[in-house]
């Protein structure tokens, strides 16, 4: 301690040389990681923004000014509204199994059990996999001929469903294999929240009569707010960003039914080269993903506090 | 066996402790088993791989006739093993420049003062919400000017960077106490001897941790990849996989050894470093 007021008092009496050499010191420690973050990051945002009030196909070399014509064109896209509706609706189901699953599985591992290394590892193991291979699994699992999944339906004695190939089947099933793919992640968050509730306050919850159910309600929920927002808000935004599944396995088929925005916006970019149309779209979606995420902060906050 | 699990005497405990490990096993198989149904895929020869699906039987899930011929036509006769090496050298490149970078970065954040250093702290964290997503295009279209299309380095140095990383670091600093830092200091020591010699080996954990987040985060990437290289020169592994499964006749015995393969380092890697993965979670704070 006293050599730290010590130095602290040298450092004042000293002055501007030692501190200009933080100064420098300062800047040149963090150059780096900031140039990165502006060279890939603001810099691109930026030009995306610029190149949205353009037309730009990527084989002609002049870029024109449209000013909103992108965005306009945008209103009367009935594919993109689609696949804001498919990617919000797959969103809502993802989101909200994912929430749920990881919950139970945290509470299951929660209690002590024997072997919770081996169970949690066990839960985690699809996290580590690729979404690539992930998706490569699940095509297969989810093939309406001699897939899996229709495989143990037809020994329950349940009917064949097609899955991926149907209309309405497709999302929900996406979201079931997502859910497995990225559900361990959550579920060891709210197992780090579970572990910091404090073992007494269930212990006077008991003393005063409370049952399992009314402590769960009155006192676990409401302390895994935050570990509940934090789940909530990412995995809302990973679900936003639906792409390599729908690449790999669907196509964006059948009629259009998994196509999502991102997968929308790559393929006016990619395959139509339409970059002033697609950096539209990327902005609609920013935007969408940022209002989702403050409005998902305040109803978590507006919650009395504890 | 019932003394080993430490089972309650009375009836009802008991039922309850038996229905709680139940739910345990099934809830574990449901995601262990696709993945050993991958493995058990990859080990057939390409009659049998669909053979035994429907009905459901014992040899749905073991082959009746064990080949590594899948594996041999990937690691022998394609260029898989290249994609491989491309994807362990790009994805160890990226999370070592990675560690330096946002370390050094967050050092700087915990330790020194310099001039407009909580703003700038500020505009980094609201980055870290920005999808890579919606920078993906006019960022191809940036790497392109530069001539990086096909190259190495359009594959590792946009993933360097990153904001949520700085973060994490810089709160990890911030509790290292500081008297051992001024004694240094005292001791004629600069910040950058400071930040190597006390603060690096004391946050190992912390260090192996992003490390390896950052590691997966590279061996996974697919969208980047799939816009900025074209090249089987520096082709990466989920490039190769997914274009292996969305071919017009795919061959599937090829797919599952190429997809077994892909998948075994980060999962040897996360059976060797697991206690660091847990750490990762519980290092973001949210503890309740």
């Amino acid at each position: 301690m006293e050599i730290g007021q010590a130095l602290r008092k040298r450092r004042i009496l000293g002055i501007s040389k030692l501190r200009l050499h933080d100064y420098i010191n300062g800047y040149l420690f963090i150059a780096p990681a900031l140039l990165g973050i502006l060279i890939f990051g603001v810099v691109p945002l930026v030009y995306a923004l610029y190149i949205s009030f353009h037309d730009y196909h990527i084989l002609k070399p002049q870029m024109q000014y449209v000013g909103l014509k992108n965005y306009n064109a945008l209103l009367e896209d009935s594919v993109f509204r689609k696949s804001i509706v498919n990617t919000s609706y797959y969103a809502l189901l993802q989101v909200s199994l994912q929430t749920i699953v990881a919950l139970g599985l945290a509470l299951l591992i929660q209690r002590k059990v024997k072997g919770l290394a081996l169970f949690r590892a066990a839960f985690y193991l699809p996290v580590v996999i690729s979404v690539v291979v992930a998706s490569t699994l699940w095509r297969i699992i989810y093939a309406s001929e001699g897939g899996l999944l229709n495989s143990i339906l037809l020994s329950l004695g349940l009917p064949r469903q097609p899955l991926l190939l149907s209309t309405t089947q497709a999302i929900p099933a996406l979201a079931i294999m997502m859910t497995w793919k990225w559900v361990g992640f959550s579920m060891l968050i709210f197992l780090a929240g579970l572990q910091a509730i404090p073992e007494d306050y269930y212990e006077a919850a008991q003393m005063d009569g409370a049952s399992g159910w009314r402590s769960f309600l009155h006192i676990t929920l409401p302390l895994l707010r935050r570990p509940g927002l934090y789940v909530v808000a990412t995995s809302t935004i990973n679900a936003y960003k639906l792409f390599t599944p729908i690449y790999v396995i669907t196509q964006g088929g059948p009629e259009q039914s998994t196509t999502t925005t991102i997968f929308y916006i790559f393929r006016t970019a990619f395959r139509w080269y339409n970059m002033g149309s697609a950096s539209a779209m990327a902005f609609v979606f920013l935007l969408i993903l940022v209002v989702l995420t403050a409005f998902q902060f305040t109803i978590f906050r507006s919650e009395v506090e504890y | 066996m019932l003394r080993t699990l430490n089972l309650p005497r009375r009836p009802k405990a008991l039922a309850r402790r038996c229905l709680l490990y139940l739910a345990l096993i099934c809830s574990a198989l449901i995601f262990v088993v696709p993945i050993l149904w991958m493995y058990s895929l990859s080990l057939r020869p390409v009659p049998e791989i669909f053979k035994y699906v429907v009905p459901l039987c014992v040899k749905t899930f073991i082959p009746e006739t064990w080949t590594l011929s899948g594996y041999g036509k990937v690691l022998f006769q394609s260029p898989f093993p290249r994609f491989m090496m491309n994807s362990a050298f790009v994805a160890i490149v990226t999370a070592t420049l990675s560690v330096a970078v946002n370390s050094l970065a967050a050092y700087a954040f915990a330790r020194i003062r310099f001039p407009g250093a909580n703003l700038l702290f500020f505009l980094l964290l609201l980055t870290i919400m920005l999808p890579f997503e919606v920078i993906a295009i006019p960022l191809y279209l940036v790497v392109k000017t530069l001539g990086w299309v096909d190259t190495y380095q359009v594959l590792i140095f946009p993933l360097v960077a990153n904001a949520f990383f700085v973060f994490l670091l810089r709160q990890f600093f911030m509790e290292i106490p500081r008297d051992l830092e001024d004694a240094a200091r005292i001791d004629g020591c600069s910040h950058l001897g400071i930040f190597w010699r006390v603060v690096l080996p004391l946050s190992k954990p912390a260090l192996i941790t992003l490390w390896l987040m950052s590691f997966q985060t590279s061996w996974d990437a697919f969208i980047w990849p799939l816009i900025a290289t074209n090249s089987p020169s520096v082709r990466v592994i989920q490039v190769a996989i997914a274009n292996l499964a969305t071919q017009d006749v795919v061959l599937w015995d090829e797919v599952f050894s190429a997809v077994a393969l892909g998948a075994l380092p980060p999962i040897l890697i996360f059976i060797m470093f697991q206690r660091y993965y847990v750490r990762g979670i519980t290092m973001t704070g949210l503890k309740g």
